[in-house]
């Protein structure tokens, strides 16, 4: 088989599951304007999408703002305790993002002047921020090793470090924070459990009960329009600008540190481990002191046990099998066959950010069907949801892999006359064992925190723990429901660090 | 090795397709209430339960309108609603199918559908939590529009829940006229509009506001758990239209694949043993056989004014007045 059509077959398989359903979706919705113009007239859908609109706007804003300071901090100091305090800034993005919102809640009560504040656009605002800063931070870290310190160091000959940091650092790493701006609204405006838990109107959750509670299709079809707009709007500016000035450079072995006083160094540092304490330890204390004790703990264990093993078991296989699928992805865009990689890579960044309720929606559409309804009543919908959002990220990581490796490897193996598997197989798979590792770490607990998706297409009797928690909020016990989230946290967290601890101890072997 | 991880991962994609010794039912109800209901049920039967709950984010009417999309295609066998005026629409769509369950003898007819596609069972009633310290009570439905209880009131969205079913049913009964009149009273009189009848009944328990129209099973929690509230029966009085009452709904979906199955979970659900566990559990739900303990809060149905009314009425009016609804909360 060519290279050509095995990219070509890549291509359909990615288009047949997840593309279609949305492009059969966008079809539907033609010659129905009118229903969107009438939803959009009602008071509730307007204010809705204006809520979501400023509130995105200003969380990626505040996120990307922070976070880039945050990020600079992190890697162009030599402040200590580095690590930490990004460890427990990533804590939030591991986990379903109601999960903050419920230890708030915990923490400050449903009633009184601070809860007054948490219900409402400022509570929706902080948690939105504690679980996106992580991705401006992340972007600009991976950013400023791609920074070729001999400018920076050229430049300090001459100028001071405010200079040397507005003129040379920050106009090399703009495209992250762009990417991470982008990122962080397109995510915020598709988010809709915080604000169901924080009691805020925002554009999906209208989105979602004009299917889920009116069964209205053409209308969360129509709802679903102005955020599939958007998407295309990022999509555009991603393609346009930024695809050029993202994952093409190679990485330097060290990144110029500024070097800072130590009452400076203590000053930032407390300052950090002050605000990482707020955000994260603060709602997470809420969660710890509802549950009050360990048998609280253990009976929340045997009622969610069915669920959590559901959770794990679809985390793993299907992290599985989207690892696979990501290599084969990025190596096909990485080869720009013709036409194909283009079509493949700008799905999978379209299909990221498409909001989940768009795409849970769209899978139902074209899903359920009596032909096919193999596909609609088992866990294989439930996976192609997860194939559709998630396989950019790990195509992505993975093309940067492969931008890091001698190209020279490949050629000689052309010249000796290895043929595209060949070269996959003996050339690209074993550069790239470590990177899949990490891929298959991010799958993993992003389909693990996964729950808008799932909700909407599980199979009966086949609920995940995010899912399980969810429907428990329906008048279950407070204590239980902080139990189920701590639950939540360790299954998340756990496998992370046992990941972290094996590649730290690899590296140093 | 490549095969059998191969034949594993396959495997695990086909889990959840229909199995026989099964039954798959999609709940309304509260999972926190439901599912030790259905795990006695897979005890004392064998017959592995696949159940697929509704959400609070849902409005609870989820798996209803999976149920609507399924029609064709129904993946269901029976679907446990947490009220009927959900049943009516769904018999309305042709997507139920007739059973006369020997447990459903002793209900009373009100709570069921006269062609036995649905049968209500454990109801919860309407009622008023009201905080300890509030100066003057409501002790009728009509006390939102009193002037006397200005900006004291708070009421559940109408235009999902309970509460819609409950605005229906006064639609219903005392017609369209007098209800829009009511409606209308209702807003001059500033009654505040929360999100759930869960958040209205934390509003009283916390003082913000006096009185508040919720299900039982809200009063009940924050009364057992140490809230400062009580509660009224409303409209009890003589020539007043009683207490609206909601029960829960089986039904038997047309076409269902394990339909011997389903039978027998439809029995169990009708049980009294059920209503008997249902009353004992948080939710505190009322039996709807005579002679069944009840919580012991609560009055039994048969000592309530109950509200007359024809749920298959108040479905259409339901359906009919969304609009109405609609207008009167954005002005």
């Amino acid at each position: 088989m060519s290279q050509k059509l095995f990219s070509w077959i890549v291509f359909t398989i990615i288009f047949f599951i997840c593309v279609s359903p949305v492009a059969v979706m966008v079809i539907e919705a033609i010659g129905k304007e009118d229903i969107l113009i009438q939803l959009l007239h009602s008071k509730e859908s307007l204010d809705s999408f204006f809520n979501s609109l400023i509130l995105s706007v200003f969380v990626s804003f505040m996120t990307t703002l922070i976070g880039t300071l945050v990020g600079l901090i992190l890697g162009k100091t030599n402040i200590s305790l580095k690590k930490a305090i990004l460890f427990l800034m990533l804590i939030p993005l591991l986990l379903p993002p109601y999960i903050l919102a419920l230890g708030w809640v915990d923490m400050l009560g449903v009633v009184g002047f601070f809860s007054e504040l948490l219900f409402g656009f400022l509570g929706v605002s902080l948690v939105l921020f504690t679980l996106y800063l992580p991705i401006p931070v992340l972007f600009v870290l991976f950013y400023l090793k791609h920074i070729n310190p001999h400018l920076e160091e050229a430049a300090y000959i001459y100028c001071d470090k405010k200079y040397v940091l507005s003129r040379v650092t920050i106009p090399l790493i703009l495209p992250s924070i762009i990417l991470s701006f982008l990122l962080v609204f397109i995510l915020s405006f598709g988010e809709y459990s915080v604000a169901n838990v924080l009691r805020y109107s925002v554009f999906p959750l209208e989105s979602f009960v004009q299917f889920s509670a009116f069964y209205n299709f053409d209308g969360a079809i129509m709802m679903a329009m102005p955020m599939l707009l958007i998407a295309l709007f990022v999509l555009f500016i991603e393609q346009f600008y930024l695809e050029k000035r993202i994952f093409k450079y190679k990485s330097f072995d060290y990144i110029h540190i500024f070097k800072l006083e130590n009452n400076q160094k203590i000053y930032i540092v407390a300052i950090m481990i002050f605000c990482a304490f707020f955000m994260v330890v603060v709602p997470f204390w809420g969660l710890f002191s509802k549950i009050g004790s360990v048998d609280i703990f253990l009976i929340a264990f045997v009622k969610c046990l069915d669920s959590l093993l559901h959770s794990l078991l679809f985390a793993s296989v299907s992290a599985t099998i989207l690892t696979f699928f990501a290599f084969i992805a990025a190596y096909i865009v990485y080869s720009k066959v013709f036409l194909v990689s283009k079509l493949i890579d700008m799905s999978l960044i379209f299909l990221f950010i498409v909001p989940s309720t768009v795409l849970g929606i769209a899978l139902i559409l074209f899903w359920n069907r009596p032909w096919i309804d193999f596909v609609y009543t088992s866990v294989l919908i439930v996976f192609f949801g997860y194939f559709a959002k998630y396989l950019f990220l790990g195509s992505k990581l993975i093309q940067h892999r492969f931008t890091q490796m001698p190209y020279s490897m490949v050629e000689a193996a052309m010249i000796f006359g290895a043929d595209w598997k060949k070269i996959l197989k003996y050339i690209f798979l074993p550069a790239s064992y470590k990177v899949l590792g990490v891929v298959f770490i991010v799958f993993y607990i992003f389909i693990l925190r996964e729950n808008t998706i799932t909700m909407l297409v599980y199979p009966p009797g086949y609920e995940t723990l995010p899912v399980y928690i969810v429907t428990q909020m329906a008048n279950g016990k407070e204590e239980i429901i902080a139990a189920l989230c701590i639950i939540m946290t360790l299954s998340a967290l756990i496998p992370f660090l046992l990941a972290m601890m094996l590649f730290r101890k690899k590296e140093r072997a | 090795m490549s095969r059998i991880i191969l034949i594993c991962l396959l495997s695990f994609l086909t889990l959840g397709a229909s199995q026989n010794g099964s039954v798959t039912v999609y709940v309304s109800q509260d999972q926190v209430f439901s599912e030790p209901i259905l795990k006695d049920f897979e005890k004392e039967t064998g017959i592995k339960v696949k159940a697929l709950y509704d959400s609070e984010e849902s409005k609870s009417t989820g798996v209803m309108n999976r149920l609507l999309a399924e029609k064709r295609n129904p993946q269901a066998d029976i679907y446990w609603a947490n009220e009927p005026i959900r049943a009516e629409i769904l018999r309305n769509r042709g997507i139920l199918a007739p059973y006369k369950s020997p447990n459903a003898k002793g209900i009373d007819k009100v709570f069921k559908s006269s062609d036995n596609t649905w049968c209500g069972f454990s109801a919860r009633v309407r009622l008023f939590i009201v905080h300890k310290d509030a100066i003057m009570k409501p002790y009728s439905v009509m006390d939102y529009a009193n002037s006397a209880l200005e900006g004291k009131g708070v009421i559940a969205n109408p235009l999902f829940g309970t509460s819609t079913s409950h605005i229906s049913a006064l639609f219903t009964y005392l017609g369209e006229k007098t209800a829009k009149a009511f409606m209308k009273k209702m807003k001059i009189n500033n009654i505040a509009i929360s999100t759930s009848n869960g958040e209205s009944a934390d509003f009283v328990a916390s003082g913000k506001y006096d009185f508040a129209l919720v299900d039982s099973d809200d009063a009940i929690s924050r009364l057992r758990s140490g809230k400062p509230v009580e509660f009224i029966y409303p409209d009890q009085k003589d020539r007043q239209m009683g207490v609206f009452v909601v029960p829960n709904a089986v039904m038997l979906i047309k076409g269902a694949k394990h339909s011997t199955n389903a039978k027998k979970l439809f029995d169990y659900l009708l049980s009294r043993d059920t209503e008997a566990k249902l009353a004992k559990a948080d939710c505190a739900q009322i039996p709807l056989h005579k002679g069944v303990e009840g919580p012991k809060e609560l009055k039994s149905i048969s000592d309530l004014r109950v509200m007359q009314v024809d749920y298959a009425q108040v479905a259409k009016e339901m359906v009919k007045i969304q609009p109405y609804l609609k207008d009167w909360l954005a002005k």
